[in-house]
């Protein structure tokens, strides 16, 4: 059994190096510019944001469930923020109440999940168009623009050389694997993607636990907001409507199961690190952004696929050592 | 009499009846020949994936892909119409030609590798929309030939498209209510152990299920084209939350186990009817996504609460 796991494990692992391996070796061949230091640093900027809200999502996607919601929250939370900054608040109270908003979205999706029992996928369907009606009503359904320059540090400013949404990445996704491998609260999270009524039985919160976690991912979807929000200086209701999909995709593709109870946030900063080298390469080299969508469609399903065949084949050989023992 | 009135349907019903009366009260104009039929027409290729997606979530499954089969269809279609392939006949078997072939993709990876179906769905709502788009690199299709736009002429008064939607809403009651696919697909919505043990082919099952809904997406491609009389290959996004709030709104339960393609229809009217409501008042379009958000959000928890109701009056005897 031990050994088993160890074999999946491993064998993840060596499937996301491969595939960031050839995924480097391809950019290196097709352009020069790929391995340059700048182009390094512009990759880094282009997944930060993605790659916090996969963070956020690679949580809820560990005790079983999914915030469909996650995109439109980050729409929502960057349209707070623009209408608080250009009514011309300071800047700590508007990343306050953008932060209360998201505090707001994840309560409202950890009640329809853990309270009323609504399975997760629905009702963060309901509340992801609740969302982004929300945004769009507060924007009138336009875009704001005149974000006031203090703002731009966030997602413009360098730190050490690293564009600052970078460090944040990389400090969240230190701070989240240390909770999720330390800290009693990962645990629990785990015991619920495993199963939630033995968690229950065994004394966990899991209501609690369950509130924590959508909360923890929409508020890191509002930090991805407002980091866009001052990266293109404005702020629009459909910003991360387009994030789901990839942002899903890469968390999978980091070896978190979507049946809950397996994964880590490691993995999903790499599978966001492949999509963003993905669509760098197609940039340099002009393939239009169609291919992108197809692209990430294709590997989704594929890795989906292919997890799917590896656990089947070791839940064989499960069977086949029981078998085994049973005939000795 | 009372087991209707305790449904679903009925009440929703009402509540549409209610918002028809109060909207002609506001607004004379909404009760005109022109408006009624605008609200049916600009909702038939809605209405009948809503028909496919209700086979869909009665199986406790879920299809986010429907919109991009639907406008893999259309761009298909519209491509095919400027060919000297292209006539009536070609054009419908093309149609449900392509419909089988997306549903069947779906279906064959959700039912081969057991895989839950909204992430198959996810992924392959990407391909189909990517390859139209590269194909067509997101250009317009523009002036569909004459005897295309024809398919949703009106004929006596009665817009052909309104025509087409009903003949799918019966043959699909007709299937759900009266065919061994039709019952199966609610036994394994019910209970999915039960079916199996009653002999029910899961995996056939499911297959058929997004075959079928793939099969009316494609049907929509092809009435959407007529009406529209050209074609948007990176238009209708989104569609598919309507779809599933359409049958959700209607009575189908999200969990599986319960629906019905009048629900359904009722569903789909009353989204029309809350659409060209709000634009009737007045009301600024991009409060639409709200109201249809918490439409879902309120249906939902009324289900799941009336759920836990019922199972709480039962006596549960759980066996692992």
């Amino acid at each position: 059994m031990e050994k088993i796991k160890k074999f999946r494990f491993s064998l993840n692992g060596i499937v996301l190096t491969a595939a960031f391996l050839g995924i480097v070796l391809i950019g290196t061949v097709v352009n020069e510019n790929f391995l340059t230091m700048k182009n390094i640093l512009s990759i880094f900027q282009q997944m930060s944001e993605m790659g916090i809200m996969a963070l956020g999502l690679t949580i809820v996607i560990i005790t079983g469930g999914n915030d469909l919601a996650s995109g439109t929250t980050m729409g929502l939370c960057a349209v707070v923020s623009g209408l608080c900054l250009t009514s011309g608040m300071p800047i700590p109270l508007a990343l306050l109440i953008s932060l209360a908003a998201a505090v707001a979205c994840g309560c409202l999706n950890a009640s329809l999940v853990a309270l009323i029992g609504i399975p997760p996928m629905i009702a963060t369907l309901g509340t992801q168009m609740f969302f982004y009606g929300a945004a769009l009503v507060l924007s009138k359904g336009n875009s704001i623009s005149n974000i006031p320059r203090e703002f731009y540090f966030l997602g413009q400013d360098k730190l050490a050389g690293l564009p600052l949404q970078a460090v944040i990445l990389i400090l969240l996704t230190i701070v989240l694997a240390v909770i999720l491998k330390k800290k009693v609260f990962g645990k629990h999270l785990f015991a619920i993607g495993n199963n939630i009524k033995a968690s229950a039985y065994s004394g966990i919160r899991t209501v609690k636990v369950l509130f924590l976690a959508y909360i923890t991912c929409s508020v890191l979807c509002c930090i991805a907001g407002n980091i866009q929000v001052s990266r293109v200086a404005t702020a629009r209701a459909d910003m991360g409507y387009s994030f789901l999909m990839p942002c899903i995709s890469a968390v999978v593709l980091g070896g978190t199961s979507i049946d809950g109870g397996i994964g880590g946030v490691g993995g999903t900063v790499v599978g966001v690190l492949i999509f963003a080298m993905i669509s760098n390469i197609m940039n340099l080299a002009g393939i239009s952004s169609f291919w992108q969508q197809l692209a990430t469609g294709s590997i989704l399903v594929l890795v989906v696929v292919f997890n799917k065949i590896t656990e089947n084949s070791k839940l064989h050989l499960k069977k086949m050592a029981g078998k085994k023992a049973a005939s000795e | 009499m009372k087991k209707l009135l305790e449904r679903r349907e009925t009440s929703v019903f009402l509540i549409l009846v209610a918002l028809c009366i109060g909207l002609t009260i506001y607004s004379p104009t909404f009760l005109s020949y022109t408006n009624i039929k605008n609200v049916l027409v600009s909702n038939t290729a809605m209405g009948i994936m809503a028909a496919g997606m209700t086979f869909v979530l009665i199986t406790a499954g879920i299809d986010v892909s429907v919109a991009s089969q639907m406008m893999f269809s259309a761009t298909w279609l519209a491509l095919l119409a400027e060919t000297p392939l292209g006539n009536p006949v070609t054009i419908v078997l093309a149609a449900l030609l392509i419909g089988l072939v997306t549903g069947a993709v779906n279906g064959a990876l959700i039912s081969k590798f057991d895989i839950h179906p909204i992430i198959i769905t996810l992924g392959t709502n990407s391909i189909y929309r990517g390859i139209i788009l590269v194909f067509t690199n997101g250009r317009w299709l523009m002036n569909l030939p004459k005897w295309f736009t024809g398919f949703s002429s009106t004929v006596f008064g009665i817009p052909l498209p309104v025509v087409y939607a009903l003949l799918i809403f019966l043959i699909s009651a007709y299937i759900l209510k009266h065919t061994y696919f039709g019952r199966s697909i609610y036994a394994m919505g019910g209970n999915r152990e039960a079916a199996r043990y009653a002999g029910v082919n899961l995996k056939k099952t499911v297959f058929l299920t997004y075959t079928y809904t793939g099969v009316l997406c494609g049907a929509a491609g092809l009435v959407l084209d007529s009406i529209l009389g050209n074609c948007q290959p990176s238009g209708s996004n989104g569609w598919e939350m309507n779809v599933i709030a359409a049958a959700v709104i209607g009575g189908t339960n999200i969990l599986g186990g319960y629906g019905t393609i009048g629900g359904t229809v009722i569903g789909v009217l009353m989204m029309g009817v809350i659409e060209n409501g709000l634009v009737v008042a007045h009301v600024p379009t991009y409060w639409q996504k709200l109201v249809y958000g918490l439409i879902i959000i309120v249906t939902v928890t009324i289900d799941v609460l009336r759920k836990k109701k019922a199972d709480s009056r039962k006596q549960m005897i759980e066996i692992d």
